[in-house]
């Protein structure tokens, strides 16, 4: 790869905050051993940050502590180059000694919720989940608008099993940022996974609707593309189930009601589907096709 | 538990590895397509693998539907559902999740012997050194216990760990790691998570993988 297309990716992947490790280590890596970094202008520093992270990412440790032996000149105070010094030592020393580093670090300055959030991964990994959850809520009641932690939380709830204290998390997330589709969809199915499907269609139908194109009513919508579909298939598994088990539509935790027409709603669902698959002829259409008519 | 073996082949296991590669900070999962003993004493053959998800792998209603499909495929081909893989997001972990017994548990409603497969982090925290260490010294055992942490079901719903049941070509990690360095394979690969995106991606398929591990090897 030359310096220039290198440098150009590089810019990319700083501006669009992607994590892809592979990619920015690549085309960083080109860019920094040509010492280019300077061309990025003002991006030059965010620029060494993502290397450092994508080269631990990839196992290239000595990469990151060149990075970090140049952040750490130009910002010996900064809470972020802090945060990098505890990742290398988490990559080089072990959890334990990380877990140190970052208590002090907080003593010092329990503001720092970057340095608070790789504590409490940190903590996940040694598998003490008990006091990463103390700390996320401690977290969340000190910044309670900071969507990520309510976000770990709800994660840490799911991988554990108690998917109600999950959507209870979710649901703070739906408040503070009620125009994601994705969090709604997230809440879909953590909600169809703790068994209250009622609020799982609910949900499901939301994403349709926040991520539909609008369509005036003379003309049928266009056919459905991106989480649409996934929620469409949500739609369409949900449906199907209370209507196999219909007791479930009572049981539901949040008294969410049931919809009425399951099975037009179930109808409307396929259609769907079957129409952003429309004229496809590949493995995954037949497989589709099958699994709906089952 | 039954004393069933597994055989491992060249296009299930480097899904495998791609699957866990391309989203190397996630928990990633599917499941193994295969067909049972063709005699006695002869292993159950994995020959593909289906990847599933890696958004989350604790929910269930897309693993429902990504089953689904799989299901549906493998019965075209007249194939099975033989067994579920996982590879965690934390190198060392080598633990059966619990969605991944309910998920094998499943499975063997249609198929009496699955296996579940969790892929060692272990053997690619990078992809710039190599995806094995030398290994030729090593007895078979531990070649197996290096790549893969296998579970079989002992009872309909508990899975324990067993040892030296799984075998695969003992050259394919080298061959899977050239692909990936120079066949921009990654960028060809696509699992459920990704078909919910954008439903042009064929994960059920993935005949990029199939192609690169046909055509001859470029020189480097």
């Amino acid at each position: 790869m030359d310096v220039t297309s290198a440098l150009q990716r590089s810019a990319n992947y700083t501006t669009k905050n992607a994590r892809a490790s592979r990619q920015i280590f690549e085309s960083g890596i080109v860019v920094f051993r040509n010492n280019a970094q300077y061309k990025l202008g003002d991006d030059s520093w965010q620029f060494l940050d993502s290397l450092a992270l994508a080269a631990i990412d990839v196992g290239r440790i000595d990469v990151a502590q060149d990075c970090f032996i140049r952040l750490s000149a130009e910002f010996p105070e900064s809470p972020r180059v802090q945060c990098l010094e505890g990742i290398l030592k988490e990559a080089r020393e072990g959890p334990e000694a990380a877990l140190n580093f970052y208590d002090q670090l907080l003593e010092a300055d329990p503001t720092n919720t970057a340095v608070w959030k790789r504590l409490i991964s940190v903590l996940r990994r040694l598998g003490r989940i008990e006091r990463a959850v103390e700390e996320l809520s401690k977290l969340a009641d000190t910044f309670y608008t900071d969507v990520e932690v309510w976000l770990e939380l709800a994660d840490i709830y799911a991988t554990h099993h108690q998917y109600t204290s999950a959507l209870r998390s979710l649901s703070h997330v739906l408040l503070l940022t009620p125009q994601n589709p994705f969090y709604v969809l997230q809440a879909a199915e953590t909600a169809y996974t703790a068994q209250d499907v009622p609020l799982a269609i609910r949900f499901f139908l939301m994403v349709v609707e926040m991520t539909g194109v609008d369509s005036d009513e003379t003309r049928p919508p266009p056919p459905p593309t991106g989480i649409t579909v996934r929620a469409w298939y949500g739609v369409e598994l949900s449906a199907a189930r209370l209507e196999a088990n219909p007791a479930l539509g009572s049981s539901s935790p949040s008294k969410t009601r049931v919809p009425e027409h399951l099975s037009q709603l179930r109808q409307l669902a396929r259609d769907a589907i079957n129409s952003a698959q429309v004229d496809r002829r590949d493995a995954e259409t037949e497989a589709s096709s099958a699994w709906l008519s089952r | 538990m039954s004393s069933t073996k597994y055989h491992l082949t060249d296009l299930a296991y480097t899904k495998l590895i791609l699957h866990a590669l391309k989203y190397s900070h996630q928990n990633v999962n599917g499941v193994l397509l295969g067909s049972p003993p063709s005699a006695p004493g002869h292993p159950v053959l994995i020959v593909d693998a289906v990847p599933l998800q890696h958004h989350w792998t604790s929910l269930s209603p897309m693993m429902e539907v990504g089953l689904g499909m799989a299901t549906n495929h493998a019965h075209r081909h007249q194939l099975h559902v033989v067994g579920y893989y996982q590879a965690p997001e934390r190198v060392g972990d080598t633990t059966l999740s619990p969605v991944g017994e309910h998920v094998a548990a499943r499975i063997k409603q249609t198929f009496p012997t699955p296996i579940a497969l969790v892929v060692s982090r272990r053997m690619f925290v990078t992809i710039a050194s190599v995806l094995c260490p030398p290994m030729d010294t090593d007895s078979k055992r531990n070649f197996e216990n290096r790549f893969f942490q296998s579970y079989l079901s002992s009872s309909p719903s508990d899975f324990r760990q067993v040892e030296g049941r799984l075998t695969f070509d003992r050259t394919i990690p080298t061959r899977a790691q050239r692909l990936i360095r120079h066949n921009n394979i990654l960028d060809r690969f696509w699992d459920f998570d990704d078909y919910l995106e954008d439903i042009r991606a064929p994960f059920l398929t993935n005949g990029a993988v199939q192609a690169a591990l046909n055509s001859p090897q470029q020189p480097h």
